[in-house]
């Protein structure tokens, strides 16, 4: 198959490098699962066995030459282009269907599928995510600051170890009360929501485990 | 008490109704949970035994020694004792649901 060079942006890069840290681990079925075969089981991400590139549209796409490394993470920077094979969508190269066109590049959510292709979504649709981990990488994908500005939440309690609790209005709906933690491990932001009569962070975070805050004593967390 | 990203490791005394589903033996291991989203895995490795209760609930006490690992998390090393495993929840207006990811 033929191969054509594009200029690649910031953006499209970014997006990159944001699906190679994050999205080839996603885990979610068998249609997600030939995307990800050839990212190995032991944890990494092997760019030389999975080629993927950017077309015209700003959509994934993968080389078809076998063992190709020319879109290795550091190829656009180097290079500012990227080898492409036309077309719209992510292919399996080496797995159960070589040569398959995947409908679409990965349907683990619409709503990330959505950002990823630079679709504008509500911080209703992001908060409203079921998987607290797409909600996560969808969020990082707007913006913490973005998102933040677009859901204009009120501070209910800021806490140095317990994060912060939000209260969000919306019209016509119960009020969304969210504890905004920071993962220590991972450094990684989540939004989860509590009940509407939370009044602390500790007393959410305690609740989020089922406890109460007086008997929320950590020996360890990580 | 534990916590181990979306898990909480707590410390009790006594043992609920349960039955066994996985006897003690050394260099015992086993999932607690895994992410539906990141297939990342809870796992407890060392020396314990496993129970559950008719909710699902799991209990476990480690006999000598034992550890929590995850990809992402850093290990925690558990004293022999008598522990539940607590997954993180949220709210919904339609119920409470466990956190995934």
């Amino acid at each position: 198959m033929s191969e054509i060079k594009l200029p690649i942006t910031n953006a499209t890069i970014r997006k990159l490098k944001y699906i190679s840290k994050n999205i080839s681990k996603l885990n979610v079925g068998n249609k997600n699962e030939l995307w990800l075969a050839t990212s190995g089981s032991g944890g990494g991400y092997d760019w030389s066995q999975f080629d993927v590139g950017i077309n015209t549209k700003g959509e994934f796409t993968t080389c078809s030459q076998s063992g190709c490394s020319c879109n290795s993470p550091e190829a656009p920077i180097a290079n500012d282009t990227l080898p492409l094979k036309p077309g719209l969508e992510i292919i399996d190269d080496s797995y159960d269907n070589p040569g398959t066109w995947l409908p679409e590049l990965i349907k683990v959510s619409d709503t990330l599928y959505d950002v990823l292709k630079g679709k504008k979504v509500s911080a209703e649709t992001v908060i409203n995510l079921p998987n607290a981990e797409i909600r996560r990488a969808v969020i990082e994908i707007i913006g913490m600051e973005k998102f933040i500005k677009d859901a204009k939440p009120d501070v209910l309690d800021d806490n140095e170890i317990h994060g912060s609790l939000l209260k969000v209005k919306l019209e016509g709906d119960e009020d969304l009360t969210l504890l905004h933690v920071k993962d220590p491990s991972t450094t990684r932001e989540y939004f989860l929501r509590v009940p509407p009569n939370m009044k602390t962070s500790a007393q959410a975070r305690a609740w989020t485990f089922g406890i109460e805050e007086k008997d929320f004593n950590l020996i360890k967390e990580t | 008490m534990y916590r181990h990203g979306d898990l909480l490791i707590k410390n009790i005394t006594e043992f609920p109704n349960t039955r066994l589903v996985k006897s003690w033996v050394e260099n015992n291991e086993v999932i607690l949970l895994r992410g539906e989203a990141t297939g990342h895995a809870h796992k407890l490795k060392g020396d314990f035994t496993l129970f559950r209760d008719k909710d699902n609930t799991h209990y476990f006490e480690v006999h000598t020694k034992a550890y929590l690992s995850h990809e992402e998390h850093k290990r925690i090393d558990l004293p022999a004792g008598k522990y539940t495993m607590i997954r993180q929840r949220e709210y919904t207006p339609k119920g409470i649901e466990y956190v995934r990811d």
